[in-house]
């Protein structure tokens, strides 16, 4: 039997600075992390009535206030540092977040803190980057939440 | 300060650099204990751990010029001193070397007053055994 022409072979693809299949992947990674996000509370309610329980109405009020006063100078700080690449200053920064929102109940903005603090060590700016708006939305969230709280 | 003592408040040093966390141990910790000094910094921190001499205390891991910097720095200027390490983490590499560092323990930020008042109480009484320990150690050893 006469052997069939065998088709020519496809033209290798000249590689771009950013391959598709790479961006694919994290596309894909992004999305994942997205669908697999399970919401802790924005506020953990036993942290705030321990903290009601011990401090005094003022003193209360003052904690969130400096926590209010502090907290765009830390998301910009975190948005600079994703942006820029600088995985030890993200680490750093989102660290700093992650200790004042655990000290007064804002779980939500915590747990998205440890994890740019994780990218920020695993030097991951790809997934920093695409957790900002997730960050924004959740300081929002805490924000609003607090001051709830408070009226 | 005698650790059993109960009329006398025990004395803490306050060390991290984030005002919120600062205000917040200060003020949950201020009706059990006498808050003697706070510190932004580690070489601030092992200052006035030098002067003020506290029962504990409290060092946050990742303050500027390090965690472990002022953990050595206050177990040297004041032996005595029990030293709880504040971290946003539970058992990090970093916390376990601290407390092979000198540190007495480690407490997680955002636990209870109580809590954090029950673990300073401990870890003062527990320094203060192992410093008699020593003590005792070194006199069995001496020559008659």
């Amino acid at each position: 039997m006469k052997p069939q022409p065998q088709p020519e072979p496809a033209p290798r693809r000249q590689p771009t600075s950013s391959p598709p299949i790479t961006r694919s992947a994290e596309r894909h990674r992004l999305v994942a992390a997205e669908n697999d996000r399970v919401d802790v509370d924005v506020l953990d309610q036993s942290t705030i009535a321990q903290l009601r329980k011990t401090l005094s109405v003022e003193e209360y009020q003052d904690i969130h206030r400096i926590f209010e006063e502090l907290l765009p100078a830390r998301l910009a700080a975190i948005e600079s540092a994703a942006r820029g690449g600088d995985g030890a200053e993200l680490k750093r920064t989102a660290h700093l977040l992650t200790g004042s929102s655990a000290m007064i109940g804002a779980a939500r903005l915590a747990d998205v803190c440890r994890e740019l603090e994780r990218a920020g060590e695993n030097d991951d700016p790809i997934f920093a980057r695409g957790q900002l708006s997730h960050l924004a939305q959740v300081a929002g969230q805490t924000g609003r939440a607090l001051r709830d709280g408070l009226a | 300060m005698d650790p059993d003592d109960c009329t006398a408040r025990q004395r803490v040093l306050i060390a991290d650099d984030d005002p919120v966390v600062q205000a917040s141990l200060r003020m949950s910790l201020a009706a059990v204990f006498e808050i003697v000094a706070e510190a932004s910094d580690s070489a601030q921190a092992v200052e006035l751990a030098a002067v003020a001499k506290p029962d504990v205390a409290i060092v946050d891991v990742n303050m500027p010029g390090g965690g472990l910097r002022a953990v050595q720095g206050i177990h040297e200027v004041s032996p005595a001193t029990a030293i709880v390490v504040l971290s946003s983490d539970e058992l990090s590499a970093v916390v376990r070397e601290l407390v092979l560092a000198g540190a007495t323990t480690y407490c997680r930020k955002g636990v209870s007053a109580e809590v954090l008042s029950e673990l300073l109480t401990r870890s003062i009484r527990a320094r203060a055994g192992e410093i008699a320990a020593q003590a005792a150690v070194g006199e069995a050893a001496a020559p008659a």
